[in-house]
């Protein structure tokens, strides 16, 4: 009867673990990178409307590259649904397993969808609806330091709401507005500092004189769109304001307003092309974004720093090469595992070794 | 003790064994085939995402990161196959206790010192905090603790 037992308990878990291994080998796909495509599929879907977060998940989560496309996330995210899953649980189960079944696809949309309805789904209302609504339309304004990420405005608002209803919400004396909850993402909203606002305007005011765009046009003026804080709290919507100014001034007294930039446009000579200027994971200088390629130029606008597509690519391989050794490994293991406890069992019952029973 | 619990307890000491070198073998396959997008780097993959986030750590100078990656990784493989091969028991599962009490201590002084929010045990298989990490080594430990105690007890 003891034998039995014992070879009963051996055979379970001789069973056991191939399977545990290989559920760990399907799910267990890195949850801190697909959290990152995930936001930067939506930061692509909504293009260039975006600001800047920074997300706290653990400590792995890094900066995210922003010229991953949404379908490349889409994709890899699709690979593993399960691992999305799980990820999400944390904000409900059943919008989990409804996305479980939606996301299948792999589509932007369904990304997209999760993204803002699990923010939406905990919006409670009342005195937060104003404080969404006077989050900024559009813009990036931050970016340097560790896990940055970029959302589209609409998620972002919608997130505000649901950060917003909650009771760990905080704003510095920097200007920066933080906002914790129980979602599988923290999040926290950079809002310039003002002071660094101002000089950073009326540098550009002059460093983009006689600059061109990378095509051989004079850029001749930029327009920036901000937002105010006030008390720590956002005003309304209307409080935005759009200001165009020609290049190559030094005194740019409406700028001394200290509105926080959160996008800078300029216009173009001959005015075909509209384009947006902003700074790079790496480098947080300014350099100019291609809108519509979403390649990076340096300051000078003639070096292309980043091509998307070939960084999307290299992401992607990087990504990609180590789940087949992944997958393989974890094999290796739990067959090792189990003839490690086939040797045990038959030393147990027999004695010795793989002997004759005693 | 009576025969059956004896020889029940005897199956701690092979299942403590084979349980902790199958953890060891998998964080290390994690480590090397893990992902990670690194500020100011870019996408890195494999053991260079290891080496990068003890960087991040910043407990170890930044020259040996390379060095300890490695030694950590090799540690985990050497130790995981020899908890399985249930050769020189006693010394493999004391060994395996050292290297876990050491991670412990590493972890330790990142949590109190803020170095790091999660180890990085497991690559990016999974986020764990390091009181969660933390509690995975000592249960790890006791577990094997255990089995030596009880085996030679039973004189297993």
């Amino acid at each position: 009867m003891i034998a039995q037992f014992r070879r009963a308990v051996f055979a379970v878990m001789v069973c056991a673990m191939p399977g545990v291994l290989w559920a760990c080998s399907v799910c267990g796909q890195g949850a801190a990178p697909r959290l990152q495509l995930l936001v930067s599929a939506a930061e692509r879907y909504a293009s260039v409307d975006a600001i800047a977060l920074e997300a706290v998940y653990g400590s792995a989560l890094a900066e995210y590259p922003p010229w991953i496309s949404a379908e490349s996330a889409a994709r890899v995210i699709a690979e593993s649904p399960s691992r999305l899953v799980a990820a999400t649980h944390r904000d409900g189960r059943s919008r989990s397993e409804r996305l479980r079944a939606s996301d299948t696809d792999g589509s932007a949309d369904a990304l997209w969808s999760f993204v803002a309805e699990g923010a939406e789904r905990r919006y409670t209302g009342s005195d937060n609806d104003r404080l969404v609504r006077a989050a900024p339309r559009s813009g990036v304004s931050r970016f340097g330091s560790n896990a940055t990420m970029h959302v589209p405005w609409p998620m972002l608002g919608r997130m505000a709401d649901a950060f917003a209803a909650a009771d760990d919400l905080s704003i510095d004396d920097d200007g920066e507005l933080t906002m914790f909850s129980s979602l599988s993402l923290k999040l926290r909203v950079v809002i310039e500092n003002e002071t660094s606002l101002v000089r950073r305007v009326a540098s550009l005011a002059r460093d983009t004189a006689g600059l061109s765009d990378g095509r051989g046009r004079e850029i001749v003026a930029v327009e920036f769109e901000g937002y105010l804080p006030v008390a720590g709290v956002m005003l309304p919507e209307r409080s935005t304001v759009r200001v165009s100014f020609p290049t190559g001034r030094e005194d740019v007294p409406v700028f001394e307003t200290s509105y926080p930039v959160t996008e800078l446009r300029w216009t173009v000579n001959p005015p075909d092309t509209e384009h947006l200027l902003r700074t790079t994971p790496s480098d947080p200088s300014w350099n100019w974004l291609d809108a519509k390629t979403s390649d990076v130029y340096d300051r000078e606008g003639g070096t292309l720093l980043y091509n998307r597509k070939e960084q999307d690519r290299a992401y992607l391989t990087a990504y990609d090469s180590g789940r087949t050794p992944r997958r393989v490994g974890l094999v290796v293991i739990a067959v090792a595992c189990a003839a490690s406890l086939v040797v045990a069992w038959r030393r147990l019952t027999f004695g010795g070794g793989a002997g004759r029973p005693s | 003790m009576s025969g059956f619990a004896a020889r029940v307890v005897a199956m701690i000491d092979p299942l403590a064994r084979v349980g902790v070198g199958g953890v060891l073998l998998a964080a290390a396959c994690m480590k090397l085939t893990q992902f990670a997008v690194v500020p100011a780097v870019g996408p890195v993959s494999g053991i260079g995402a290891f080496v990068e986030q003890i960087r991040l750590h910043g407990l170890v100078p930044t020259g040996l990161a390379i060095p300890v990656a490695v030694v950590v990784v090799a540690l985990e493989i050497v130790l995981g196959t020899w908890l399985l091969l249930h050769v020189r028991r006693v010394a493999a599962s004391a060994s395996a206790i050292a290297l876990l009490a050491a991670f412990s201590g590493y972890l330790f002084v990142a949590w109190i010192t803020g170095a790091a929010g999660s180890c990085a045990c497991l690559g990016d298989f999974a986020e764990q905090s390091i009181p969660g990490a933390l509690l995975r080594k000592a249960g790890l430990a006791g577990a094997l603790c255990a089995g030596i105690v009880l085996a030679r007890r039973g004189g297993a």
